[in-house]
């Protein structure tokens, strides 16, 4: 393909036919396949679980409820930190953004590690019949979008101290703070279906 | 549109002098082997240190290089250059465009962000996949044209038709028309590109690592992956090293799958011309709309599944050992809830293409726009509820029988309904038997066999019968390769004057059709007769009652393999030397038709107003959209008003 000479020095700007972001709707886009990834574990879960009948937790292994519980609670509170993030750089806050985001940072880093701690101590491994293997699975794809997660929230924090962000623009500190949600999210279903029901 | 500070200044792409440094294969090369070595000494170290022997596992050495070399590979290449800048603090900058164009055809073998360039890129490739696969096909064509072993052994065989299905799958059918809908897409709603223009490179980038994966299995002791296409879990587990190549292989196809989806979907959302409404779009427009739905969110599925084999390989988890409390069929069951979308997702770009090549080349508005529109969103929803119909004698619970084959005969509702609007919408209509519109007549006579058959197989008691004979190879072909692949071919030369400014050569074109049509009747209608007749499919020695019919297929086979060879010559001489393509050859509506060929760099110097639907062929005085005057061709032929 001969391109031709091009008479002008960049393409028009698109005329915007709806009104979403389109950064904005790419991530939720992206979060529906996320969700669908999630789904498909799930169905595992279910097929092990329900079909197969598989007593849960299979004994003699037990699960640390109350420890990730408070784990939970943890990364549930990350998601406000965040939220006060957004919240604080609209109003044109730059602190508050920072202190919201590294707070995010650590909570999310603290989750990652007691769910680490959790495995090493826990006493089944992934080859421990299918209980193990859906337990380790499921927690286990969740932790890696924690890790996902964290390094955009890692290289939203690097921007937000280089002086980037503003009330005007700040479309990377809110998405980032969307899938943080996400993630958040997932682990309150993950929670649920693995530790208490 | 894009964050901040998007004045600070453009980041110049001021090419570094050092080729080691400089984005481009030989930085990809060390990248790829650096990669390699970091995270194998990772691996080893932790299984050292885990006390977990032996140290150097084939699987988890395998798993671990076909993850991490072609994230060396696309570092290298460039793909990742502007987020690692973004990540580490750098300003935000729209894409510059500063790459888009092609000048040689050395530029489309490196990181482009135009639209169009991707779009040639994905189809380059499709074609060296559809040959290689082609001739995987042709070698198991040899070794079945006799009864008895001549050519291969067993596992090898296997190994052909593995590798064939799952390249002409994943490597030419689903991309190649995300290379068209690339090309022609953004033009045709009047956008000047994709909405995310650095993701979309990125997107085709990923598609030759999961080919060059799946190839590269023919090389690995103990030969390619044998499990067939489908990859059934628990023999894919217990298979030599090549099954790992299969299940890295699709993730990287299926990556590249969803972020092309997601954005498609972004741009046909965002980006529309002023007056395009949701119902001014072309069908092609339409159905890639509804196939981006479709692989958004089916596709995740089969990762799952890939995930799970692999998991018991590597994790040595339990999800298909019965004895730990597996569930074996749970692999079919998430397999083919990505499966059988995944048949429309092979199709209804297809679809989109016959609908404006029909409506072109016959003069005649498309008949029942909308119920077109709405038909593919009906096939949609429709196409999650039917997955189970591959596995009637799978021994998953009888109860799902009968509702999956209700769910699935109602599918050909909504599939007939665009058939006979096509049919429709060629009544009386003024037909031009061009290369594109033989091509379509021939997917219309093909997919209506190929769709009977599917009704013999989507009901339970011949199914039964039926089940892993020819009868289903001769399904799966008249709807992918007479389906499928004919609207492919339809669209590449529909759209060959767009996309290189020359006209291809109509006398090869017509002579690449017939020997195609004609070739692939005579390869794939016999089989429906030994398949009824209970000749077991995926076998490379059969019984000697079907030594006629497959001397005579094998024979056809490579009839049809040979017709390509016309079309590769076409594409070739006709890119280089054919006749000089008007703006609008075929005296089209919809708006990339409007502009010149090729296309300018940037599309438009205007974004085009639109104020008609697409299709009003022979209705006096309509338009379908209005270009900025330096724009309309000079020959354009404006209908009177």
């Amino acid at each position: 393909m001969e391109a031709h000479a091009a008479h002008h020095h960049g393409p028009p700007i698109a005329h915007a036919s709806s009104k979403v972001n389109r950064e904005v709707l790419g991530m939720f886009l992206f979060i529906a396949s996320e969700v669908m990834v999630f789904g498909s574990f799930f169905a595992m879960y279910f097929f092990v679980r329900v079909v197969n009948g598989v007593p849960w937790p299979t004994p003699p292994y037990s699960l640390p409820v109350y420890v990730a519980g408070i784990n939970t609670l943890i990364l549930v509170t990350s998601s406000f930190t965040m939220h006060w993030a957004l919240t604080s750089i609209k109003k044109g806050n730059r602190a508050g953004m920072q202190a919201g985001l590294v707070l995010t940072v650590l909570m999310g880093l603290t989750f990652l590690l007691t769910q680490l701690m959790e495995y090493s101590r826990i006493g089944f491994a992934p080859s421990n019949g299918a209980f193990g293997s859906v337990f380790y699975s499921l927690t286990g794809l969740h932790g890696a979008h924690v890790l996902v997660g964290l390094t955009i929230l890692t290289c939203m924090t690097i921007r937000a101290f280089r002086g980037h962000f503003s009330p005007e623009a700040h479309e990377g500190v809110e998405i980032a703070g969307i899938y943080w949600h996400f993630v958040d999210i997932m682990w309150i279903i993950v929670y649920t279906t693995i530790y208490l029901l | 549109m894009t964050t901040d500070v998007a004045t600070e200044h453009h980041i110049a792409q001021k090419p570094r002098r050092n080729i080691l440094l400089r984005a481009g294969f030989v930085r990809a090369a060390w990248m790829a082997v650096l990669f390699f070595g970091i995270f194998e000494g990772i691996t080893v170290l932790v299984r050292y240190l885990e006390g977990w022997y032996p140290l150097w596992k084939g699987d988890v050495v395998t798993t671990v290089a076909l993850t991490v070399v072609p994230l060396g590979f696309l570092a290298g290449i460039g793909v990742f250059d502007y987020w690692v800048s973004y990540f580490l603090g750098g300003p935000t900058v729209p894409d510059d465009h500063s790459s888009h164009g092609a000048y040689s055809w050395k530029d489309y073998f490196k990181v482009n962000t135009d639209h169009k360039v991707i779009g040639v890129q994905y189809l380059g490739t499709n074609l060296f996949f559809l040959l290689f696969g082609g001739m995987l096909a042709l070698i198991m064509r040899a070794e079945l044209a006799r009864p008895g072993m001549q050519v291969v052994d067993p596992q090898t065989f296997n190994g052909l038709f593995s590798v064939h299905a799952a390249l002409l799958i994943f490597l030419v059918i689903v991309p190649a028309f995300a290379g068209l809908a690339n090309f022609v897409l953004p033009l045709m709603i009047g956008a000047p590109d994709m909405a995310f223009p650095r993701l979309n490179a990125l997107s085709f980038w990923l598609l030759p690592m999961g080919g060059i994966i799946m190839i590269s299995s023919l090389a690995v002791p103990g030969g390619p992956f044998a499990t067939g296409w489908t990859g059934y879990a628990p023999l894919a587990v217990h298979q030599p090293l090549g099954q790992v190549f299969f299940n890295m292989g699709v993730q990287w196809a299926g990556a590249s799958s969803i972020m092309t989806a997601l954005n498609f979907l972004v741009t046909i959302i965002t980006m529309r011309a002023p007056g395009m409404t949701f119902w001014r779009m072309p069908l092609l427009v339409w159905a890639n709309f509804t196939t981006s739905l479709l692989v958004v969110l089916a596709t995740p599925f089969i990762a799952g599944s890939q995930f799970f084999v692999m998991f018991d390989r590597v994790l040595h988890t339990n999800f298909f050992n019965v004895n730990e409390g597996g569930y074996t069929l749970a692999y079919q069951h998430i397999f083919w809830f990505y499966s059988h979308p995944a048949v429309y997702i092979m199709v209804l770009p297809g679809f989109g293409i016959i609908s404006e090549v029909i409506s072109i080349h016959s003069r005649k508005p498309i008949f029942g726009y909308r119920l077109m529109a709405m038909s593919l969103l009906a096939i949609l929803v429709l196409g999650f509820s039917v997955w189970a119909h591959h596995m009637f004698v799978a021994g998953m619970a009888p109860w799902l029988r009968v509702p999956m084959m209700v769910t699935t005969l109602l599918i050909a509702v909504p599939t007939g309904i665009k058939v006979f609007s096509w049919l429709a919408t060629m009544w009386e209509g003024k037909l031009h038997f061009t290369t594109p519109m033989l091509f379509v007549l021939g997917f219309l006579s093909m997919f209506l066999l190929g769709g009977l058959s599917g009704i013999y197989l989507g009901s339970v008691p011949v199914d039964i019968h039926a089940s892993d004979t020819y009868f289903v190879v001769a399904h799966i072909h008249y709807v992918l390769f007479g389906g499928a692949l004919f609207t492919i071919f339809a669209g590449v030369y529909h759209w060959f004057p767009k996309m290189t400014g020359r006209m291809y050569n109509e006398k090869l074109g017509k002579l690449h059709f017939w020997l195609t049509f004609i070739g692939f009747n005579c390869t794939f209608l016999p089989m429906h007769l030994i398949g009824l007749q209970g000749m077991p499919r995926r076998v490379s020695d059969y019984a000697p009652q079907f030594a006629d019919w497959n001397m005579f297929i094998s024979i056809s086979s490579f009839a049809l393999g040979a017709s390509t060879i016309v079309f590769l010559y076409n594409v070739v001489y006709s890119w280089r030397f054919g006749e000089k393509a008007p703006a609008n050859p075929w005296n089209a509506m919809t708006i990339e038709w409007l502009v010149s060929s090729p296309p300018p760099v940037f599309n438009f110097d205007e974004i085009p107003q639109v104020v008609g639907g697409p299709y009003e062929y022979g209705v006096p005085g309509a338009r379908h959209a209005i270009m900025a005057p330096s724009h309309a061709p000079a020959h354009e032929e404006v209908p009177a008003h």
